[in-house]
């Protein structure tokens, strides 16, 4: 009983993670930039449902309705104005670039709501459900069930819609994409505007989940690296088996040792892992099937 | 080639001897006036945050290795004089050579491995080996059941001259800027360009780049370590959080990067901006933030455009001239 | 010569860098403390203080600064201080530490060095009031505050206050009235205790005053720290799950005690007895989690269900000058400035050692802390006793204890749903 209580868990804890990552993975597949304003649109689309809420009173989950599309402009801005100038040169550029992105956008916020801890308190937020005797909350389930539509949603979009198929074009080889008369910049710029609104809609839906301040964002964002290289850097599904891995990892970890390595858990896999099997999961699984 | 250093060489002494110069002029402050807390107070924070600044400009302006994790070698240091200190009561400034040595030591345990990753999945791993280091040096005692580090409790130091601690820094920052200017100058300095602009090529050529790699962040950590130990014996007082934060990993890749990346007085110039913003423009806007958001535009409008940063500015303005500020003598290619 | 302007540029740097610097003056060293003669007392006398007025604890630093800001003003408005018969205005500078050690002890370096204040008012939260501690005896200043309340703190210390009682004493109150209640029959006996801390000095002086508890009457079944400011309390909580205690003790800051709550309810957790520590009746829990934080019990230094007119008519004050509830951080800020320039006006003069030594060896009546008076212990802190209260349905708090205080009966055991 207490091991599917731990599963259970560790599968809600899981949609969390995979939510955040998913934009991160779409960013670096397409554009092999590692996108460290990730977190700062975590926060931005937090803050933005944190603003609907008080102003009109709308649910986390719908305001990902008007999240979406603005980070989706957001991240296409960023793109064409700022990514763009410097994407002939070293990969640590861009890294930097993203960084002092992040960093404007959480001082920005700072001085614009203070340092004080929000939370987006619904009706439903102390709401449980008993499945099969497990306890399950209400917002958790509502945050895993959103993380599976966005699954499935992207590797439909990326595999059966054009757009997708370009962006995956894009991913395996630039310049043949070029070639083949795919307008490169601006597939790029689709691709990085849509990871910044998964992340946005990340921070929206985890608004019933976690409290948050200007800050938010970072502690995921680490795990999200993690996670995407763990599951391997281009693939969608890797990013949700490898955050299944990483929240049983954590729970294991607390159960059966001390609760502050929780985090620690993370980091030395992701250190591990970057340096062992740079390919992450996926990587090792294709291996396989080719041998 | 021998031309080449030779050239080097000789610029390399004027800069050597500026940087004597300042550091005579720094250290005779509290000669000159016995006083002069302030001004000690903002010029021990100058010079040391141009300590760590050089430092890190080592493994990430000549080497190209960006690390976000540099607090961890802080730390260390800090940490190691702390308990010689505390446990075994020795002369912090005496420990000092312990405490850089160990922070050395401790980057080659995490950069041997790390340091064959390139670009940003090296800057990614050292996000992660700072935040584990600093969560180790958290629970180490919770989970050894020894006292070594207090833990969050923090290390609670005796007192100490601080006059002493800032002549000692002032060495310690004289040295760092002699081992900058002098590994520019040399065939280990040539070999770190050469690997940050290709390291595959570098390698074809015969440089030895994991051996390169290694040595330039064991330097780097040296005097981050140094850097700690001095921490330790002025603020007399360790906590885990605050000495192994991210928050201080950001500001030492800021200062260099916003100041110059890969020249030699760009560190200085950043730590000169962030020592100044830090106190200064605090008070004045009443807001801690506006700070951060000055670094972050600064950040990207000089990644964007000036990726000299500050030093490069300064010499399209004339105010320098603009070998000074290149990272190597007179190069037009960075 | 370029190379010349070039170390004039950074020559000139480092100068304007220094501000108003200057020579500092004023301020002692490390050397022995300046015996100014009563002459010089200054017609404006600084204070300086460091709050967290951003980051996590920015709701708990504002209380804080408000109580500085307002007591000082009212002092400023009869006048200022009377020091040996004159009359010293007060000039309170403030500024905020992001919730960051480093930063706060150089700010309040900096105030020390570059705006020469005369005295120190302190911060929050012990991992910044540590080290800001460790300036206020390196440079030989008094400092009083209202926020520091471990131990640890004040070791090694002669030059600094604090309004807080210890921490230990926190849990041996609550363990106090535990054994009421099992006396009552009201609790079992034992009583069964899953205890989460805060991994600082804070939390585990909590743990370890629970620890001191009669091993007849109290079974420590789960004892486990937790990092600060954490997001995801799940997996701990779990444990506590496991760990099938009837008392759950957690210590933890407001950001903590309001994410670990809301996952409490969301996991489906149910014990006898719940707190937080001194966490409990906070209004901005009370706003974020609603019911959530019925029945919590906490033991706090002030309540502003005190008896007595003194603390009536204090509640009435602040909450008629302030749009904070007078929650006692306030109260203790307000003391902290009270007792600071009370201590000022007793010695007569602004000679820092006597000032202090009046802070050390007065009792300072007309406190609104339990008991009614401060007198601070050997090592610079208060020893009031503490006061409990308890979140009833509806957003009422009483007063549970000690029994000649309380306002009401408390709900023990916590119902169940």
């Amino acid at each position: 009983m207490r091991l599917i209580e731990a599963l259970v868990s560790a599968l809600l804890v899981a949609g969390l993670y995979a939510s955040s990552s998913y934009g991160l993975a779409l960013i670096y597949g397409v554009m092999k930039i590692i996108n460290l304003a990730n977190a700062g649109t975590m926060m931005l689309g937090a803050f933005m449902t944190w603003v609907l809420w008080q102003w009109i009173g709308i649910d986390p989950v719908i305001s990902v309705i008007l999240v979406a599309p603005t980070c989706f402009v957001l991240g296409a801005l960023i793109e064409i104005l700022l990514v763009r100038r410097v994407s002939g040169q070293a990969p640590i550029v861009s890294l930097l670039l993203l960084f002092g992105v992040w960093l404007v956008m959480e001082s920005a916020a700072y001085l614009i709501f203070g340092g004080e801890t929000r939370g987006v308190v619904p009706a439903y937020s102390q709401a449980t459900l008993d499945v099969g005797g497990v306890i399950v909350p209400v917002t958790r389930l509502v945050v895993f069930l959103a993380s599976i539509v966005i699954l499935v949603g992207l590797e439909l979009f990326l595999r059966r819609s054009f757009l997708g198929r370009a962006i995956r074009a894009l991913a395996q080889d630039r310049e043949a994409c070029a070639l083949a008369g795919i307008d490169t910049r601006r597939v790029g710029t689709l691709a990085f505007g849509l990871g910044t609104a998964l992340a946005g809609t990340a921070g929206a839906l985890l608004t019933l989940v976690f409290s948050f301040d200007p800050d938010f964002g970072r502690v995921l964002q680490l795990k999200s690296f993690t996670i995407i290289v763990l599951g391997g850097l281009e693939s969608i599904p890797g990013v949700a088996f490898a955050s299944f891995l990483l929240a049983l990892a954590e729970n294991l970890t607390v159960t059966l040792s001390k609760p502050a390595l929780e985090n620690l858990v993370s980091f030395v896999v992701l250190v591990v892992v970057l340096v062992v099997m740079p390919g992450g999961l996926a990587a090792l699984l294709r291996r396989r099937r080719l041998a | 080639m021998s031309a080449r250093l030779a050239q080097l060489a000789r610029s390399s002494w004027i800069h050597l001897a500026a940087v004597v110069i300042i550091g005579l002029v720094v250290a005779a402050v509290p000669i000159i006036d016995a006083r002069s807390f302030n001004l000690q107070r903002v010029a021990f924070f100058v010079l040391w945050y141009a300590i760590l600044a050089g430092a890190w400009n080592i493994i990430g302006g000549y080497a190209g290795q960006i690390s976000f994790g540099h607090s961890a070698f802080l730390g260390m240091g800090a940490y190691t004089t702390g308990i010689l200190w505390y446990t075994f009561h020795f002369d912090p400034l005496l420990t000092l050579p312990v405490a850089a040595l160990i922070a050395a030591l401790y980057s080659i345990l995490v950069g041997a491995p790390t340091l064959r990753l390139r670009g940003p999945y090296f800057a990614i791993a050292t996000i992660g080996v700072g935040e584990a280091t600093r969560l180790i040096a958290v629970n180490v005692d919770d989970i050894l059941g020894i006292k070594l580090t207090h833990g969050v409790t923090g290390l609670p130091l005796p007192s100490y001259d601080a006059e002493t601690v800032y002549f000692a820094t002032v060495v310690v920052f004289v040295i760092a800027m002699a081992v900058t200017i002098w590994i520019r100058a040399g065939r280990f300095g040539l070999g770190l360009f050469a690997i940050n602009m290709d390291r595959d090529a570098a390698e074809t050529a015969g440089v030895p780049t994991a051996r390169l790699q290694v040595i330039a962040l064991a330097v780097s950590a040296f005097l981050c370590g140094a850097a700690g130990s001095l921490y330790a014996a002025r603020q007399q007082y360790l906590d885990p959080s605050t000495m192994f934060s991210f928050n201080i990993s950001i500001a030492i890749v800021l200062m260099p990067v916003v100041g110059g990346i890969g020249t030699i007085w760009g560190p200085v110039f950043g730590a000169i901006l962030y020592s100044a913003v830090q106190d200064q423009i605090t008070s004045l806007v009443r807001n801690p933030f506006v700070p951060t958001l000055i670094y972050g535009v600064l950040l990207v409008v000089i990644v964007m455009f000036e990726p000299l940063g500050i030093g490069g500015l300064l010499s399209r303005l004339g105010v320098v001239g603009r070998k000074l500020v290149m990272p190597r003598g007179g190069d037009a290619d960075v | 010569m370029r190379k010349l302007s070039a170390i004039a540029l950074v020559a000139a740097f480092v100068v304007a860098a220094c501000g108003g610097g200057g020579t500092g003056g004023g301020a002692a060293g490390s050397g022995a403390p300046t015996s100014n003669a009563a002459a010089n007392i200054p017609d404006t006398l600084k204070i300086g203080a460091v709050l967290p007025l951003s980051g996590a604890d920015a709701k708990t630093g504002q209380y804080i600064n408000d109580a500085y800001v307002l007591y000082t003003k009212q002092v400023n408005d009869k006048g200022g201080l009377t020091i040996a018969g004159k009359k010293v205005k007060l000039d309170l500078r403030i500024e905020d530490n992001k919730d960051d050690g480093a930063t706060s002890s150089q700010l309040y370096e900096k105030l020390i060095t570059q705006d020469n204040v005369d005295f120190l008012l302190g911060g929050y939260n012990t991992a910044l009031v540590t080290p800001e501690i460790k300036v206020a005896n390196r440079y030989k200043i008094p400092y009083v505050n209202g926020g520091g309340a471990s131990v640890a703190s004040y070791a090694d210390n002669t030059w600094a206050f604090g309004t807080l009682a210890n921490i230990q004493a926190l849990s041996h109150t609550q363990l106090d009235f535990l054994a009421t209640q099992q006396d009552a029959g009201k609790l079992p006996k034992p009583l069964k205790m899953a205890i989460v801390y805060e991994n600082s000095s804070h939390g585990k002086e909590f743990s370890d005053g629970l620890k001191d508890g009669d091993a007849s009457r109290f079974q420590i079944v789960m004892n486990e720290p937790f990092d600060l400011n954490g997001k995801d309390f799940t997996s701990l909580l779990n444990k506590v799950k496991d760990a099938k205690a009837d008392a759950f003790m957690a210590d933890a800051h407001l950001p903590d005690y309001i994410t670990m709550q809301k996952q409490y309810g969301q996991l489906g957790l149910h014990h006898l007895y719940v707190t937080y520590g001194a966490r409990g009746p906070d209004q901005s829990a009370k706003d974020q989690l609603g019911a959530a934080t019925d029945y919590i019990t906490s033991a706090v230094w002030f309540d502003q269900q005190q008896p007595g007119d003194l603390v009536k008519q204090w509640v009435d004050m602040w909450k008629a000058n302030t749009k904070d509830a007078p929650e006692w951080y306030a109260a203790s800020g307000w003391e902290a400035a009270r007792i600071l320039y009370a201590a000022i006006e007793k010695t007569g003069s602004v000679d820092k050692d006597k000032v202090r030594q009046t802070l050390a060896s007065t009792t300072w009546d007309n406190s609104l802390f339990p008991g009614g008076s401060i007198k601070f212990d050997k090592t610079g802190q208060a020893t009031n006793s503490y006061v409990m209260t308890q979140n009833l349905p509806g957003g009422k708090t009483i007063l549970i204890w000690p029994k000649d205080q309380a306002t009401g009966t408390a709900v023990v055991p916590i119902p169940t749903k």
